[in-house]
This record gives structure tokens, sequence and C-alpha cells, in this order.
């Protein structure tokens, strides 16, 4: 039903697939991140519809951060009742499955961004929790340095430090090569 | 500026990043492509039943909190009130037990009945006393 509400169906639009790809960094498992992605969507939409266009992306990973870390703590809780059981078959969701490149892209173009990829998202998982947020925000969702402060309700200042700082980590981790 | 190579490498490492997660992105199969636009779908629909039944929330968002506070102040009154010193139901009951027996007991005839019981069982202890011995 866009019609009914045209603008929080495009900006919906616009991030449903980094908001997918910023879930799945954090859960390894497609159908979880689907389900923390529309979690997050039903609140904003529940709540804050009626927001300033500017307004919804702060909120809707904001929303979504706090989706993923009371996720987080579950999993915590479950993996300590259940130490026994693993995950189930969550490789299906591992990022080199889904990381083919774009179909206009050649099979070489495919498979480098595929390996950055995964070595990317592995470098991630190093950093502390603040700059990994404040990296996948400003970089995977191109959210501006306000923005990103809002969500994360931290100031502008930490922002580019936090980021800065993620970079910089990220270089050395990767290395040189990677980033040709 | 003498960071300036730096901030170009930082640039240059943004943009290789942010070019690698949109190559994921563009890479998402259908059904995942799907599911999200049924979350969306169901987002957007949230949205317009939400602001169809919110009953003009924009001025009287006071009232439900304020309905909600007289129903638990009219229930507070409306409840029997009880002193401290009432006893729970429980203990009522076991002590209206007890205080009816010892008025049982304590009646004329009933104690002559115990002390006749008491009589007969002291006599009864005797006799078998004596069979044991004899």
């Amino acid at each position: 039903m866009a019609g009914a509400h045209p603008r929080l169906d495009a900006f919906l639009a616009s991030i449903e697939r980094q908001a997918y790809r910023f879930a799945l960094h954090y859960t390894r498992d497609r159908d979880d991140a689907l389900d923390l992605v529309q979690d997050a969507m039903l609140r904003l939409a529940r709540r804050y519809s009626d927001r300033p266009d500017d307004e919804y992306a702060p909120l809707f990973f904001g929303i979504l951060r706090n989706r993923i870390r009371d996720w987080q703590r579950r999993e915590i809780v479950r993996s300590r009742i259940f130490f026994w059981q693993g995950r189930g078959d969550s490789t299906d969701a591992d990022p080199v499955d889904t990381a083919r490149g774009p179909a206009s892209a050649t099979p070489e173009h495919r498979t480098r961004n595929a390996a950055a990829m995964v070595a990317l998202d592995a470098a991630l998982t190093e950093l502390p929790t603040r700059q990994r947020e404040v990296f996948l925000m400003r970089t995977l969702d191109g959210m501006d340095v306000q923005s990103t402060a809002a969500a994360l309700g931290i100031g502008e200042g930490s922002v580019k430090t936090h980021h800065s700082r993620a970079v910089h980590r990220l270089r050395t981790i990767l290395g040189e090569h990677w980033d040709g | 500026m003498a960071d300036t190579g730096n901030d170009q490498a930082e640039r240059d490492f943004n943009a290789r990043a942010r070019t690698v997660f949109r190559a994921a992105e563009q890479a998402l199969g259908p059904e995942i492509r799907d599911r999200l636009s049924v979350a969306r779908a169901a987002a957007v629909e949230a949205a317009r039943a939400g602001t169809h039944n919110r009953w003009h929330a924009g001025h009287h968002h006071w009232l439900a909190p304020v309905a909600a506070a007289v129903i638990v102040a009219a229930v507070l009154v409306l409840l029997p009130q009880r002193t401290v010193d009432d006893p729970t139901p429980s203990v009522a009951v076991e002590s209206e037990a007890y205080v009816s027996d010892l008025d049982l007991l304590l009646a004329a005839d009933s104690w002559s009945l115990y002390e006749d019981l008491e009589f007969y069982t002291v006599l009864e202890y005797l006799d078998d006393d004596d069979a044991g011995s004899g």
C-alpha cells in the first residue's frame, strides 16, 4: 500500500538492502537478518511514520541496531542453555554465497568483489563495537555524520573519530592490496 | 595540510569499501529481494493502519493514561477495605475451627463425655496390662 505512505515506502525501498547487509553482518544468518530488518521496519512504521524524511534514516538504523543487540543477548543466553547444539545450517547465509557482484560485472570482477567482501566482513569483526557501527552506517548505509550521530546517540565529533580509527584499523588488517 | 596523503588514502579506502558493499547488495538473490519487499509492504500497511486507527492522537494523547489511572483508582476504592490486624483467610478458617473445637470440649456435656472416654481408655489399658502380665 505504497499510496498511503509514499515517503515511508520510498525510504524503506532505498535502504532495505543496506539494512539487510547490516543485519547479516552481525547475525550471519539470512532468516535472522530478515526478521530483524522486518521488525525494525514495522517499528519505524508504527511509531515514526509521521516524522520528517531526514529523521527516517537515524531512527531506522537506531532501531535496527537496538534490535541486533537484543538478538545478540538472546543468542548468548541461548548458546549457554543449548550449548551442545550448533547454530543449524547458517552456512547458507555466508556472504561468499551472495556476494557475486552485479550482473553486469565480469566474472573476474565478481570474484574479486566477493573475495574483498569476505575479507572486509571478517576484518570488521575485529573492530570494537562502536567503530564497527559507525563504519557500517557511514560507509555501508551512506549516512552522513549528523544522522550517524543521531542514530547512535553520540556526538558528531565522536562519529568522526570512530570512523577514522575504524578505517585506519581496517586498512592495517586488510593490507594495501585490498584497496586496489 | 601534512595529512593530505593519509586523508586521500582514507577516502580511497571508503570508496572501495562502498563499491564492495554495493556489489554485495546488488548480488542479493531474488528470494531475499522478495522477502524484503514483503517486509516493506507490511510496514507501509502497518503505518497506514496505525494512522487510521490513531484516534486524534495529536490532541488527546493524555486521555489513555488518565483513563487507565481513573480505572485503577476506582478499583482500589471499591475493593473491600481490610485492617492491618485482619488475619489472612486461611489463618482465619483455622482459628475459627480451633475455637469451635475448644467450645465443644468445654461445653459441660462434652467435657463429661471426654472424661468418660478417658476413663474407659484407662480401664482398657489396665485390662491389657493385666492380661499381659497374667
